[in-house]
């Protein structure tokens, strides 16, 4: 077992070394090549651990005894260890594909070198045993992302995504550490704790820091704003390991620190369910609105982790208060969820980086007509769409339904005051639902359907079959768990959670097939090609479509006060009683909140601060001489004293 | 799945596609009625669907796969949905897919496809209404979602099967609690199914249209299964109400008469519903765009109310 998990560590740092170190054409196909190898080894490796009688197995135990290094597996990590495997294995499928067709030479080396080396800091974060492994591993996986992320640093909005992602990944580093180093003072040992309660306020303080640098990392709201920034910026393979694997990452440490390290309590649930409820909401509205594609996807990453919080977050309010069946179908829920989100949004990020590649652009405005152009990336698109949109049978479909039946039992068993707050939840839970559904629509038909709106649109053409190849590893397996997750969740030893998906998908089969064959038969089967209706005047260009801003313009203006859109107009006129206009501008700006309301004041702060402390700091010797001489002074002084 | 099951799903299956036409027809009638106008034969719905299946189908140059599957699927998708949904036999073994949350999600399917294929071809009237449609249906969502919870909540089973069997049982149609939940299971049909005042479903004009501005490109047996499917849906959502407000009739062993006069009740209560959509329609105007949010919300307090009266009790 052990040496199997070094081998499969050494596949995936030879891939990483390869590239890096070889300059040869083409190289990455061969470092792809060992991390499909990985990926499928490390799949193989972590399913026998899932199963219900497996227990925690120690891989590798470092000799070091202040600062121990532990990496073991045990279910928790297994499932996510199988969502990297599968996620590797794609990506080792798109990568060469998309660095060919990359402009730029020395950098694609890079990339291909440090995807592997990512994954495997990810990886070992997930199985990492001791709080002092996860520290080490944690930042190890924040520094590898940052240099992905600058790879295609000459574009100015790169440079800034990817300092403000250093910026906030460092933060939320600083909140692991200091959860961390909390949780040494009550506990005394690296080891994780199980279970902490008491009054001992340094426990609660401890959980505090410790969200709050996982929060940082999975993009709640209000830590989010690197986020959208930072996943489209990097190269479209890396932004599919960001947003599906990365925040998976952190989701498994929030699993398993509010699930492992403290008793849950209501206090935790309701700080969870609350920032999950806002991060659900508000990052699915963001997405809505968004132009550019894999901004959206970003965005949409955002509401999933809220989505995933709230599950969560049920799941402690529901051990809090004795309901052990309801919290487990909300936790099998979110995680049901986090794994299936990690698989669709690296589907949808790789398909949609395909799109882009072929387009040469991000914005949906500028798209359309892609499906007829790219069928097999559309196809696959729309396989992540339904997905995501949670259409049953389709994965994304399982996580809301478990949700959903959590927050509705909930309704049914728990205290008045408390199904207020269900009934709160569940309706902000399901716009955040409806809402998917509408930002899908519009990420697939403005982008896939109907007449392309640039010329770049309309030169894109298919990518070749390892491009989609990739995407289709994670469209069947993302249909697959949705279809057969009734079987899964039997073996892993929790049934009747849900209904039957297997028999609502022959049934949905079946019933097709039989109006298929019915109309068929029975019908006409007289068919013409034609213009789109015209209403009698000329062939509709695409400049008569709807565009992606006007999609959404009814959903904005409905929520016009959380988009905090200001219309202006201004106005000349030639005389003075205003009769005859002149010109004017007119526009619609949607403000930041947050980046205007949080951020930037924070930043200022900071700024002003700092300049501060850099006029004490002026370079002049006789200053310093000065300050040394009061400090041993004062030192004399309190030495003195307490003498 | 048993022999009982097998033939539960085809008698309600057979029995919805039979009688749904009959109820579009006699909206219509009804509305035609209250204008002063004779209006058309109670039978023309399925004389329309005949017409349809028979003509020959087109489709826009620019169009992709989503217009040759979604028919089929929005069709299928629906006739899945009323497996959840008895409308005159209750069989004793529920379904294995019986549950309240998989049918919601099965209409938003059935949504996301007709607002894909509203933007497959490219017409600016399909955009407007894929655009309008999934612009109401965010904010009608959560409503449906609360509305049903309290459903569930009330009636304490998460399966359709199980809530008309306790509407039956335990509460009587006076029952302040069925009577707060008829208030927006009706606005449900009113919204789902596209009529006055929110969609008018006789209009071609682009100001007012959603649902016919996406559809407003099929043709052929296309238009007929979506028609039909559209009759369906309206159906399924009125035997909810139908047969929680008024469960009389429904058959609970299986006997030849049990069904018949199952059916025949069914076919009354229906009729009725449908003359009081009719008149509701009449009676309104079609609201503003941007005013529909309001009407919603209604829905969305009664269904809270009943919510909260159920607490108190």
């Amino acid at each position: 077992m052990s040496e199997l998990f070094l081998f499969i560590v050494l596949l995936y740092t030879l891939s990483g070394v390869i590239p890096l170190c070889i300059r040869k054409k083409r190289i990455w196909s061969v470092s792809s090549i060992i991390m499909c190898g990985g990926g499928i080894l490390l799949t193989l490796f972590s399913l026998p651990c899932l199963l219900p009688s497996s227990a925690k197995t120690i891989l590798f135990q470092g000799e070091w005894v202040t600062f121990p290094i532990t990496i073991g597996i045990d279910r928790l990590s297994a499932v996510f260890c199988i969502l990297l495997g599968i996620l590797s294995l794609s990506v080792a499928l798109y990568t060469p594909g998309y660095l060919d067709r990359m402009h730029g030479n020395r950098r694609k080396y890079v990339v291909s070198g440090f995807i592997p080396l990512f994954l495997l800091s990810m990886l070992l974060v997930i199985l990492a045993g001791t709080t002092f492994a996860f520290l080490v591993f944690w930042e190890l996986m924040a520094i590898l992302s940052f240099f992905l992320v600058l790879t295609e640093f000459e574009e100015e909005k790169t440079r800034y995504a990817s300092l403000f992602y250093l910026a906030m990944t460092q933060l939320s580093t600083v909140f692991v550490f200091l959860g961390i180093l909390l949780i040494r003072m009550v506990t005394g040992s690296w080891e994780y704790p199980a279970l902490l309660s008491g009054n001992d306020p340094l426990i609660f303080l401890s959980f505090l820091c410790l969200f709050f640098g996982i929060a940082i990392k999975s993009g709640v709201i209000p830590f989010h704003k690197w986020l959208p920034h930072a996943h489209p910026a990097a190269p479209s393979p890396v932004s599919a390991l960001m947003s599906g694997m990365m925040i998976s990452t952190a989701l498994y440490a929030l699993f398993r620190v509010v699930t492992g390290f403290y008793t849950p309590g209501v206090v935790y649930g309701f700080l969870i369910l609350a920032f999950g409820c806002l991060t659900a909401v508000l990052g699915v509205m963001y997405a809505l609105k968004e132009q550019d594609l894999k901004g959206l996807l970003a965005y949409s990453s955002i509401d999933n982790t809220g989505i995933i919080l709230i599950g969560t977050g049920l799941w402690a309010v529901f051990s809090a208060f004795g309901y052990p069946a309801l919290a487990l179908m909300a936790l099998a829920g979110a995680v049901f969820h986090a794994i299936s989100h990690g698989l669709f949004k690296g589907l949808l990020f790789l398909t949609a980086g395909s799109v882009c590649q072929a387009a040469g652009t991000r914005n949906i405005d500028e798209m359309g007509g892609i499906l007829v152009r790219m069928p097999w990336t559309g196809g696959f698109f729309f396989i992540g769409v339904l997905s995501i949109a949670s259409i049953p049978p389709f994965s994304g479909f399982i996580g809301e339904l478990l949700i959903l039946q959590s927050l509705i039992g909930g309704l049914s068993e728990l205290s008045p005051l408390l199904q207020i707050v269900m009934v709160v939840v569940l309706s902000l839970f399901s716009l955040t639902g409806a809402l998917t559904v509408t930002t899908f629509v519009k990420a697939f038909g403005l982008t896939f359907l109907a007449l392309p709106r640039s010329e770049g649109a309309k030169k894109a053409r298919e990518v070749p079959w390892p491009m989609y190849a990739g995407p289709a590893v994670l469209a069947g397996v993302s249909a697959g768990l949705g279809i057969f997750s009734g079987q899964i969740f039997s073996f892993l030893g929790y049934p009747g959670l849900l209904p039957d998906l297997l028999v609502l998908f022959l049934l949905l089969l079946g019933t097709t097939i039989l109006v298929y064959a019915a109309v068929w038969s029975y019908a006409s089967r007289k068919t013409r090609i034609t213009r789109t209706w015209d209403c009698g005047m000329m062939a509709p260009s695409s400049r008569m479509e709807y565009t992606g801003s006007g999609f959404t313009e009814p959903v904005v203006r409905f929520f016009g006060a959380l988009y905090r859109t200001r219309i202006f107009s201004t106005r000349e006129y030639l005389d003075p009683h205003q009769c005859l206009y002149k010109s004017g501008t007119g526009g619609i700006r949607l403000m930041k909140y947050f980046e205007e309301c949080l951020y930037l004041p924070i930043a200022r702060r900071i700024d002003r601060y700092a300049s501060l402390v850099s006029s004490l700091q002026n370079g002049d010797v006789d200053r310093y001489v000065l300050y040394v001489f009061c400090t041993v002074l004062v030192l004399i002084l309190i030495l003195g004293w307490s003498a | 799945m048993n022999g009982e099951s097998i033939l539960f799903g085809l008698l309600n299956v057979a029995f919805v596609l039979l009688i749904s036409p009959f109820f579009m027809m006699v909206i219509k009638k009804v509305k035609a009625r209250v204008q002063g106008r004779e209006g058309p034969h109670l039978l023309q719905g399925y004389y329309n669907l005949a017409k349809l299946f028979r003509k020959e189908t087109l489709y826009s140059e620019y169009a992709g796969f989503i217009s040759r599957i979604a028919p089929y699927a929005a069709l299928s998708i629906l006739l899945v949905a009323a497996l959840q949904i008895p409308l005159i036999w209750i069989p004793e073994q529920e379904l294995v897919t019986a549950n309240i949350i998989v049918f919601l999600y099965l209409l938003v399917a059935g949504r996301l496809l007709i607002a894909l294929l509203g933007l497959d071809t490219a017409s600016t009237f399909g955009g407007m209404g894929s655009s309008r449609e999934m612009s109401l249906s965010a904010i009608i969502e959560p409503v449906t979602v609360v509305v049903f919870a309290a459903l569930v909540y009330v009636m304490g089973s998460f399966s359709i099967h199980g809530i008309f069997r306790t509407a039956m049982t335990t509460f009587p149609a006076y029952s302040p609690t069925v009577l707060l939940l008829s208030v927006p299971l009706f606005i449900l049909i009113i919204v789902e199914t596209g009529r006055v005042p929110v969609d008018n479903p006789e209009t071609h004009l682009e100001l007012t249209m959603v649902h016919e501005g996406m559809l407003l490109d099929t043709s052929g047996r296309n238009l007929a299964l979506f028609e039909l499917s559209h009759a369906v849906k309206q159906t399924l959502l009125m035997a909810i109400l139908l047969n929680i407000v008024v469960p009389a009739g429904i058959a609970l062993e299986l006997s030849a008469f049990a069904l018949v006069l199952g059916g025949a009740v069914f076919l009354l209560k229906g009729t009725v519903l449908c003359v009081i959509i009719g008149l509701f329609e009449s009676a309104y105007a079609k609201m503003r765009f941007f005013q529909i949010p309001n009407f919603f919300m209604i829905a969305f307090f009664f269904s809270i109310l009943t919510i909260f009266i159920e607490v108190m009790m």
